[in-house]
C-alpha cells in the first residue's frame, strides 16, 4: 500500500502512475488555439470599428487594452497545456482508480471500483484525428467529476472492459 | 415477470394481492382542484360582476341575455373535466409483484413504470389537507435517482397506503421473492424478535445510559446478523439466513416506538432564533434604517411619496419573511421521530401531513447544525443524505432531508442510534459532544495545523476530523456550528485538492462524495500528510466496508466469497 512520505501532494508519487497521452498535447494545442482565435476575434471587433471611424467614441484603451489582455491569458493558458497533461494520469489500484490533475490546483480522485454506476467513452473529431479518447467515470454521487482525458484508443478499450468487469465483481451499490 | 401471481395469499390485504387495482376515483379531482377553484373564480367574476351592479340599482343584469351561453360554456368545460378526469382515473392501474412495483398512466401517451422493491430507498406517506378531508393519502417510493420521486400512487385510502408501505418496506427489507409464504410465516416470530431488537435497542449504543450491557448488545445484534447472512451466503445456502429477516406472509403494521416529538413551544422558538430569520430581520432593518437616514439627509420636507414607496417596496420581502416561518412552522409541526423494525419514521405536517419511512442503511448521511443563537439553548437540527430525496428545495422548511428541526443534544443523539446505530466507538456520547462544540484535537479528532490561522482565522481550531471503526466525522464551522458523519461504506469517491497557497502551507482539502443531497462532506485545510493518510485509508475502506456490514443482498455467493477474502486483507 502506498503511504504518505513528503509534507506535499508530491507523496502520491508512490502510486504507480500512469501518464496520460502525449499526444493530447497537440490535440489540446489545435482546440486552444482554434477557441483563442475566434475569442480574440470577436474581442477585436470594437477595435476594427473604431479603426474604420464607425465608432470612433469608443475608448481607444479599452478597445486596445481588451485584445490585448485576451491574448495574454490565451498564450499563457496554451503555453500551459504541455504541462497540464504532463500532470494528469491515473493508476488502476486494487481497489480503486484514481485520476490526478492540475499543475497550481492539484486534484486527486479516488473512485473504488464497486462504486461505478457507469463508465462513457467520448471522442470528438479532433481527438479522433489523434487516436484519444476521453474516459468518464460516474458513481451514484454527482460530485464526481473523474473526466479522464487523452486515452490512447486501445487503451481506452481495455480500461473500459477492465473497469466494468472490475465494478461488476466488487458491486457495492450505494 | 416469469409468472402471474395470481394465488391470493392467506391473510394478504386486498390491496397487496398482486392483482391490478386503482386509485381512488375522486383522486384527479383531489389533484385538481385548483382548476375547479379557478373555473368557478372565473365564472363569479364574470356573471357576479354584472350580479352585484344590478342588485346595487347601478345597472340592469345584463349578463341575463348571455347568462345560458356562459352558463353553457361553463358546463361543458366541467363535462369536459369530468371526462378527462374519469379517463386518467380509468388509466391509472397499479399492482404490486413479487419483486416490483408496476405503475400504469397516460391516456394518450401511456407510461409503464416499474420500481423493484430493492432499489427503494424511502417510503413516504403524504395527505395535502383535501386529500385528509376524504381519508385519502399519497404514496410515494424513491428510489436512487436524480431525486425525482421515482413512483407515486395518488390518491389511495388512508388504511390502504398503509397497508401498501407496510408490503414494500417488507419486501424491501430483505424479503425473496417466491419465498413460500408458509415457510416464512414460521419464520416470522423468529425474524420479529430479531427486527425489534435492532430496532430497539440501539438507542443504547448513543445513549449510553442504559449501561454496558445495552452498549455491546445492540451493535452485536446488528454485525452479527450481516456476519450470518454473509455466511449463509458462503454455504450457498442464502435461505436460512435471508429469510430471518423476512416478515411473514401477511405482513402485519411494523410497530414503532416514538422516540421524540419536537414540542410546539420550542419549534416556535426554534424558528425565531433561527440563522435565516436573523438574516433577514438583520436586511430589513439595515434597508429601514437607510431609508430613514436617506429621507432625512435628502428632505425633510415635504416629499413623502419617497418613503411610502420604498415601504412598499418592503411587503414583498416582508411576505417572504412570513413564508419562511410559515413554512418551518407547517413543516415542524408535530414533528415525531419514531423508529420500527422497517425504518425510521418520520411525521410531521399542520395542515398538509407526511409519513416518511427510511429503511435502516439508507442513510448515506448526517449532518448536525447549530445556529449561533441557538447557542444558549443547546438546541440542534439535523439532515441527513438519503439517495432518492435528492437536492430538495433549498433552504425552504419543506426539505425531505430534515430529520430534526430542532432539538437538544440528547434527542440528537437519539436520532443518530436510527440514522447511524453503530458509532463504532466506546464513548459515543463524548465524541458527539466534542464535534459540535468542541475545539482542536482531543476525542480523536485531528484539526487544522496552527499555520493555517492566516487562512482560516475563525474555523481553524474548529476544522477536524475523526474516524471511527464505522464512522467518519467533519467537524467544521465556528460560528454556525456543523458536524458531519458519514459511514466509511457510503462514500462514493474522494477527491483530495491543494492549491498553491494551501502547497505552501502544506495543507489540503478532502471532498467526500455522498449521494446528491443537501450534505457535501468536506474538510478544509488538513495537514498534508494526514490528509493523504485519511485519502488513502478511506479510499480502501470504502472500497471493501460496505460488505462488513450491509443488511442488503448484493452480491452473488462467489464473488461475495472473493470480496470477503480481499475485506480480510484490508481489515488486516
Amino acid at each position: 500500500m502506498p503511504g504518505p512520505q513528503d509534507g506535499d501532494l508530491r507523496m502520491f508519487e508512490g502510486v504507480d502512475w500512469t501518464p496520460v497521452s502525449e499526444k493530447l498535447i497537440p490535440a489540446r494545442l489545435v482546440g486552444g488555439i482554434i477557441g483563442s482565435v475566434v475569442f480574440l476575434a470577436i474581442v477585436c471587433v470594437p477595435l476594427v470599428l473604431m479603426l474604420a471611424d464607425v465608432w470612433p467614441a469608443y475608448p481607444a484603451w479599452l478597445a486596445w487594452g481588451l485584445p490585448a489582455v485576451v491574448f495574454v491569458w490565451s498564450l499563457i493558458d496554451i503555453l500551459l497545456v504541455p504541462r497540464q497533461v504532463r500532470a494528469m494520469g491515473y493508476a488502476e489500484r486494487e481497489d480503486d482508480f484514481l485520476v490526478r490533475s492540475g499543475i497550481f490546483f492539484r486534484r486527486v480522485l479516488a473512485v473504488p471500483y464497486g462504486r461505478l454506476q457507469y463508465l462513457d467513452v467520448k471522442e470528438g473529431p479532433v481527438q479522433r484525428h489523434f487516436g484519444i479518447r476521453t474516459l468518464e467515470l460516474q458513481t451514484a454521487s454527482a460530485s464526481t467529476n473523474a473526466t479522464l482525458p487523452g486515452i490512447p484508443v486501445e487503451d481506452s478499450e481495455r480500461l473500459r472492459d477492465q473497469l466494468m468487469a472490475r465494478g461488476q465483481a466488487r458491486l457495492a451499490g450505494l | 415477470m416469469t409468472e402471474h401471481p395470481q394465488h391470493v395469499r392467506p391473510g394478504r390485504p386486498a390491496a397487496a394481492d398482486g392483482d391490478w387495482h386503482r386509485v381512488h376515483p375522486i383522486s384527479p379531482w383531489v389533484r385538481g382542484w385548483v382548476v375547479l377553484v379557478g373555473l368557478l373564480f372565473v365564472a363569479s367574476q364574470s356573471v357576479g360582476e354584472d350580479l352585484v351592479r344590478s342588485l346595487m340599482g347601478a345597472g340592469e343584469f345584463r349578463a341575463a341575455e348571455g347568462l345560458w351561453i356562459t352558463l353553457t360554456i361553463y358546463g361543458a368545460v366541467f363535462v369536459v373535466m369530468v371526462i378527462v378526469y374519469y379517463f386518467s382515473w380509468r388509466f391509472t392501474k397499479y399492482r404490486l409483484d413479487d419483486e416490483q412495483v408496476l405503475l400504469d398512466t397516460g391516456v394518450v401517451f401511456r407510461q409503464h413504470r416499474r420500481v423493484r422493491y430493492d432499489r427503494v430507498q424511502a417510503v413516504d406517506i403524504r395527505q395535502p389537507l383535501l386529500a385528509r378531508v376524504f381519508g385519502l393519502a399519497e404514496l410515494k417510493f424513491e428510489a436512487a435517482d436524480g431525486g425525482e420521486t421515482a413512483l407515486q400512487l395518488a390518491f389511495i385510502k388512508e388504511d390502504e397506503a398503509r397497508i401498501l408501505r407496510t408490503e414494500i418496506m417488507g419486501r424491501a427489507a430483505g424479503i425473496q421473492a417466491g419465498a413460500d409464504p408458509a415457510q416464512a410465516a414460521a419464520h416470522g416470530a423468529a425474524a420479529h424478535g430479531a427486527a425489534s431488537s435492532t430496532g430497539d435497542g440501539s438507542p443504547g449504543e448513543w445513549m449510553g445510559g442504559d449501561g454496558p450491557a445495552g452498549q455491546d448488545g445492540a451493535g452485536d445484534g446488528v454485525s452479527s446478523g450481516g456476519a450470518a447472512a454473509a455466511a449463509g451466503g458462503l454455504d450457498g445456502a442464502p435461505g436460512t439466513a435471508a429469510v430471518q429477516r423476512i416478515t411473514p406472509g401477511p405482513m402485519p403494521e411494523a410497530p414503532e416506538q416514538v422516540m421524540l416529538q419536537v414540542p410546539v413551544k420550542r419549534l416556535v422558538g426554534s424558528l425565531l432564533l433561527s440563522s435565516g430569520l436573523a438574516w433577514m430581520v438583520g436586511t430589513l432593518v439595515v434597508l429601514l434604517l437607510g431609508v430613514f437616514l436617506a429621507d432625512m439627509l435628502l428632505s425633510g420636507s415635504a416629499e413623502e411619496p419617497w418613503n411610502t414607496i420604498l415601504l412598499f417596496a418592503l411587503i414583498p420581502f416582508f411576505f417572504s419573511l412570513v413564508g419562511y416561518l410559515w413554512s418551518g412552522f407547517n413543516k415542524g409541526y408535530n414533528f415525531t421521530v419514531a423508529t420500527s423494525p422497517d425504518g425510521m419514521r418520520l411525521r410531521y405536517g399542520l395542515l398538509e401531513t407526511s409519513q416518511q419511512t427510511v429503511p435502516p442503511g439508507r442513510v448515506q448521511a448526517v449532518h448536525i447544525q447549530q445556529g449561533l443563537f441557538w447557542r444558549p439553548l443547546g438546541w440542534y437540527r439535523m439532515n441527513v443524505n438519503v439517495a432518492g430525496y435528492g437536492t430538495g428545495t433549498e433552504g425552504g422548511g419543506t426539505d425531505k432531508s430534515l430529520v430534526l428541526p430542532v432539538g437538544t443534544l440528547e434527542d440528537v443523539l437519539r436520532v443518530l442510534s436510527v440514522v447511524a446505530p453503530d458509532p463504532g466507538v466506546e464513548d459515543a456520547q463524548e465524541v458527539i459532544r466534542a464535534g459540535v462544540t468542541g475545539r482542536d484535537d482531543g476525542h480523536g479528532f485531528t484539526c487544522s495545523p496552527r499555520r493555517v490561522r492566516w487562512l482560516d482565522p475563525l474555523t481553524w481550531r474548529r476544522n477536524a476530523f475523526r474516524s471511527t471503526r464505522t464512522l467518519l466525522l467533519l467537524r467544521s464551522g465556528r460560528l454556525e456550528r456543523s458536524l458531519v458523519l458519514m459511514p466509511h461504506e457510503r462514500i462514493q469517491s474522494i477527491d483530495v485538492r491543494q492549491g498553491p497557497l494551501e502547497r505552501r502551507l502544506r495543507v489540503a482539502g478532502l471532498r467526500f462524495h455522498s449521494t446528491p443531497g443537501s450534505i457535501a462532506p468536506s474538510l478544509h485545510h488538513a495537514d498534508a500528510d494526514v490528509a493523504t493518510r485519511l485519502f488513502f485509508e478511506e479510499a480502501d475502506v470504502a472500497a471493501v466496508s460496505r460488505r462488513m456490514r450491509d443488511r442488503d443482498r448484493w452480491m452473488r455467493p462467489g464473488e461475495l466469497a472473493r470480496f470477503e477474502q480481499r475485506t480480510r486483507q484490508v481489515v488486516e
